[in-house]
């Protein structure tokens, strides 16, 4: 009885929980995803709706005008502006409806475009001397777009002034 | 007597700090982007390809995307077998259901062989029918830009890295 008195007794009684460990660990975690934090330029979400193609394409996205087209809709600059309809030529199953064109390009794109323009035009130069409008726009497009939908966007941004597109796509080397 | 009272046990308390970095960690979880993107530059045709040259001999490289596959036109004989009007290259499914199934490989293996002739070459136009997905689109022009089964300098081949954006009726005939 005495001995098992003194077992207990010798029992530590500052039982504090460690949580050094648990640090270690989430000052690992919270480096990972400080280095790996970039600007969200993808406003749309991956969705049903949404997808990007896979590419062995890689490259730098710079913040400028952008395009976006859904199954359902065309975004500029995060803003619906088009409605998307089912297509009249043969195999498309998605287009710009007829109503929304006039001499080949889509106001409903264009008119926002160019007020990008204008605004951009205002800009200073960036620090390496470079004006702030390039005539560059990202197009983020669903995998499944038809071309016809690309063709009829490309036709009016080209006459809003832009001049580059560049596709964004979903990086993969192994493809 | 004095020393007796100094407390010996001066661990620091890192339970606030460990709660000032449980605070981001939800917030850039939530932003982090875990794949990676990448940028395909193309260009209109007017503003890309300009004049061509009365000196020099250019290859004049067209990829026409149809519902069959690839046709690939130039001014190479290569391009002209049989005296044809250019190279045609069948999905590996007949209507080519999937983006899979188009020759992405052969057309690699064609224009890598293009190269070898034309080293200096560096312009393709693309020129999907309308109801070409994009997806097929994004990955002809990944076949047309480099080819990452051979490797130059560190880094896959560049085949035709300047990518033009055309209609297929827009196409001319080949010679």
């Amino acid at each position: 009885m005495a001995r098992r008195r003194a077992r207990i007794r010798r029992l530590p009684t500052d039982a504090g929980l460690s949580i050094t460990s648990l640090m270690d660990m989430m000052t690992i975690i919270l480096v990972f995803l400080l280095t790996n934090y970039s600007a969200n330029v993808l406003p749309v979400q991956p969705s049903d709706n949404f997808r990007l193609p896979l590419s062995t394409a890689q490259g730098d996205l710079r913040v400028t005008a952008t395009i976006i087209v859904t199954r359902e809709a065309v975004f500029v600059d995060g803003q619906r502006v088009l409605s998307l309809g089912p297509g009249t030529e043969p195999g498309v199953d998605l287009a710009v409806p007829d109503a929304e064109k006039q001499d080949g390009t889509v106001p409903a794109v264009y008119d926002p475009l160019v007020a990008e323009v204008a605004a951009m035009r205002q800009l200073p130069a960036g620090e390496d001397g470079e004006p702030a409008f390039r005539g560059e726009i990202l197009m983020q497009l669903d995998r499944r777009t038809p071309f016809a939908v690309v063709r009829d966007l490309m036709k009016t941004a080209g006459a809003a002034g832009f001049g580059t597109f560049r596709f964004v796509v979903v990086a993969d080397p192994g493809q | 007597m004095r020393e007796h009272r100094q407390r010996t046990d001066s661990e620091i308390n890192v339970l606030p700090v460990m709660n000032l970095m449980a605070v981001p960690i939800p917030f850039l979880l939530m932003a982090a982007q875990f794949m990676s993107l990448g940028v395909i530059d193309t260009a209109l045709p007017a503003v890309q390809a300009g004049e061509p040259s009365a000196d020099a001999p250019t290859l004049n490289l067209w990829i026409r995307i149809d519902a069959d596959g690839y046709r690939v036109s130039g001014t190479d004989p290569m391009l002209h077998p049989d005296g044809g009007a250019d190279v045609r290259l069948q999905c590996a499914v007949a209507g080519c259901p999937e983006a899979s199934d188009y020759p992405v490989g052969e057309l690699r293996r064609l224009l890598g062989y293009l190269k070898d002739e034309w080293p200096d070459e560096t312009l393709v136009v693309v020129a999907p029918l309308p109801s070409v997905p994009y997806e097929v689109m994004v990955r002809t022009m990944d076949a047309a830009r480099a080819d990452p089964g051979v490797v130059v300098k560190g880094g896959p081949r560049p085949l035709f890295p300047e990518v033009v954006i055309a209609s297929a009726p827009d196409a001319p005939e080949a010679p």
